[in-house]
């Protein structure tokens, strides 16, 4: 099947009333959270991750993938009109983005930040589909050794990446494993670390991790604080940017797309990295860097795109390789995984409908967003102005509500809660969540490549220096690991992380 | 002591604890690793970095010792204790006394007694919000909830 066949097949899936539905769903629930601050794309989809046990793959896949990019769009309209970012990638849109709405240009930041969107989910969803399928082919050739290496380079980006100290995020990475690895052994069938609770046999749900560590972490947070919502604009006007701002912004658009679907491939990056570097970049590119920070119309569009396409080029690794490259995706690999789906490089010749069906919808998804964002603002607006101590108490009790109905079990409704302190107190002493639940997820892969490997070997680490793909993937690591080491990269981080700092 | 140390201390004894439990579960050999083979390894490395931390942790970083020991000042930390409190005290219940009354009176607490809301919104909130939680899950996704002693 060529290129076109495949779009068509996508083109039938995508378009069944059923999945045109659930698609907005999505997009509508992702929107919808990506505006309320305080719960995150995972934290949304491990809540509704039980809706999606009664519906078929592609449509469940359709609906989870629509929360996670709909939550990139709707993030940045609280970054622009309150101050806050709704969703950890729209950090950097609050810089100019509520500096345009202090001066009264709300609409058009509004306006550039969704045609961003749109035009970088279309740029991610097109790479994602002229490049997936050879990607596909060549992680054929991927034996354990090389998955093994692929996964160690994606925790060892994430960490170099990480805003705070590295040490910190590389032990988290590994109380990630640790978690991970509790539940019964798939080799021998012992039990690790269950203490006798059969709750546990199966090991701890993604669920009841990634909503404590992120969603009850993050209103414990809140709660401590005096939170004011102050949304400074009553109704939003001209929200499309006037030819003097398209000509601004048209380049960091493009920039952002591309940078973001680059960053978005590699385990371990991701929507908010990509936002952050495309802010920095078009900055130092700027002939006027003073004007970003004080409502600089580039310092929207670019992060905006470069989050967007960033969210659609992460299903590349997933989708080719099994291989989730953040929290997210790891959510979506468990609800394949229910699904009796494995992802991986013969997915998309297994499932073809699944990998096409899912890729289209995501193109309609973004004309949806787009429909969503613009006319239906003043709804977003009217959202807004709900008092949080209204607002978390609900949160809070989905959440308890989402985790108790996926097993029927108190127990995860313990673990969401002790994963809750726990992230809370990590959060409090700096360190981040983000390692410990993408080591979480690849843990069982991981382990399972690193035993492989070595009966393979014999029992000889040296299978994974001489195999040149996974001697590559570590060299990469290994060079990563040893410049986070050097003076002058240590000075420029502890700059990024000062920077990061100020602008939170 | 010190915040970055004390919580040093705490990811070594995590390390430490996954070592020992390792052992109990065997690492096995270097051709046939065992149940414990990654345990022990990722265990390991938890206290190696925890080691690094806290050694870090003397280093003089005025900015990061400042935010450190500030870490519960000008917040009002007490309410997060409340709320965790009353949710471990929701959950010990839930199963007990059912999805109805338990989501109830989590939900009117919060609003009435914790944020002081009014009358009107502590109640018609929480229940218009029980109601299409129930619907939802019940009615349309045929997800048990439970009805506990009262057998609602």
């Amino acid at each position: 099947m060529d290129l076109f066949d495949n779009i068509l097949t996508g083109l039938s899936v995508a378009f069944q009333w059923h999945n045109l539905l659930f698609c907005f769903v999505g997009c509508f629930i992702g929107t919808l959270i990506g505006v309320l601050p305080g719960l995150g794309p995972v934290g949304a989809m491990s809540i509704l991750l039980p809706i999606t046990f009664g519906i078929s793959p592609v449509t469940a896949i359709i609906m989870l993938s629509g929360i996670y990019y709909g939550a990139q769009y709707g993030g940045s309209t609280t970054s622009i009109l309150v101050g806050i970012p709704g969703e950890a990638a729209s950090v950097v849109t609050t810089l100019d983005g509520h500096q345009m709405a202090l001066q009264g240009r709300a609409g058009p930041a509004l306006g550039i930040s969704a045609f961003a969107s749109f035009i970088a989910g279309t740029i991610g969803v097109l790479g994602l589909m002229l490049l997936a399928p050879p990607l596909a082919s060549l992680a054929l050739r991927f034996g354990p050794p090389e998955y093994f290496a692929l996964m160690i380079m994606g925790l060892i980006i994430l960490t170099y990446l990480a805003q705070k100290s590295m040490v910190k995020s590389l032990m988290m990475a590994g109380v990630g494993v640790l978690v991970g690895v509790v539940g019964l052994d798939t080799m021998t069938g012992l039990p690790r670390f269950t203490f006798g609770i059969p709750d546990l046999f199966d090991g701890i749900g993604i669920a009841p991790l990634a909503m404590g560590l992120f969603g009850v972490s993050e209103i414990l947070l809140n709660v401590e604080q005096t939170i004011k919502q102050g949304v400074v604009v009553d109704r939003v006007k001209n929200l499309l940017p006037n030819l003097a701002d398209w000509k601004a912004s048209y380049k960091p658009i493009l920039r952002g797309s591309l940078s973001g679907f680059l960053l978005g491939i590699l385990p371990g990056g991701g929507a908010v990295l990509a936002s952050f570097i495309s802010y920095g970049t078009e900055k130092r590119l700027s002939k006027t860097p003073e004007r970003f920070g004080h409502g600089a119309i580039e310092g929207v569009a670019a992060p905006e795109a470069a989050n967007n396409s960033a969210a659609q080029a992460a299903f590349i690794p997933l989708l080719t390789l099994g291989v989730p490259a953040n929290a997210v995706m790891g959510i979506l690999l468990g609800a394949l995984m229910i699904h009796g789906i494995t992802p991986g490089p013969m997915m998309i010749e297994k499932n073809p409908e699944l990998f096409w069906g899912t890729v289209t919808s995501m193109y309609l998804g973004n004309i949806m967003l787009l429909v969503l964002n613009l006319p239906l603002i003043g709804l977003w607006v009217k959202l807004l102005r709900v008092q949080y101590a209204v607002l978390f108490p609900l949160i809070l009790f989905i959440a308890l509500i989402g985790a108790y109905v996926i097993n029927s079990s108190e127990v995860d409704l313990y673990l969401m809660l002790l994963f809750g302190v726990i992230g809370y107190l990590m959060r409090k002493f700096e360190y981040e969540p983000a390692p410990l639940v993408l080591a979480f997820v690849l843990s069982p892969i991981l382990e399972d490549s690193l035993r492989q490997s070595l009966i393979i070997s014999g029992g000889s680490m040296s299978i994974f220096v001489t195999r040149p793909i996974a001697a590559g993937f570590l060299f990469l690591a290994a060079v990563l690991l040893v410049s986070a080491v050097l003076p002058s990269v240590r000075q420029k981080r502890s700059k990024l992380v000062a920077q990061a700092d100020e602008n939170n | 002591m010190n915040a970055e140390r004390l919580a040093s201390l705490f990811w070594f004894v995590l390390g430490a604890a996954a070592v020992y439990g390792s052992l109990d579960l065997g690492l096995g050999q270097m051709g046939q690793p065992g149940s414990g083979f990654l345990t022990f390894v990722a265990g390991c490395f938890v206290a190696l970095m925890a080691v690094i931390v806290f050694v870090q942790s003397y280093r003089v970083d005025a900015a990061a010792q400042r935010r450190l020991s500030e870490l519960w000042k000008g917040v009002k930390w007490q309410r997060a204790i409340l709320i965790t409190i009353l949710i471990a005290i929701f959950i010990a219940v839930f199963e007990t006394l059912g999805f109805f009354i338990c989501s109830f009176a989590l939900l009117f607490i919060i609003m009435k007694w914790l944020e002081g809301l009014d009358w009107k919104i502590s109640v018609l909130v929480p229940a218009f919000t029980i109601a299409g939680t129930y619907l939802l899950f019940k009615t349309v996704l045929k997800i048990s909830l439970p009805a506990g002693i009262f057998g609602f």
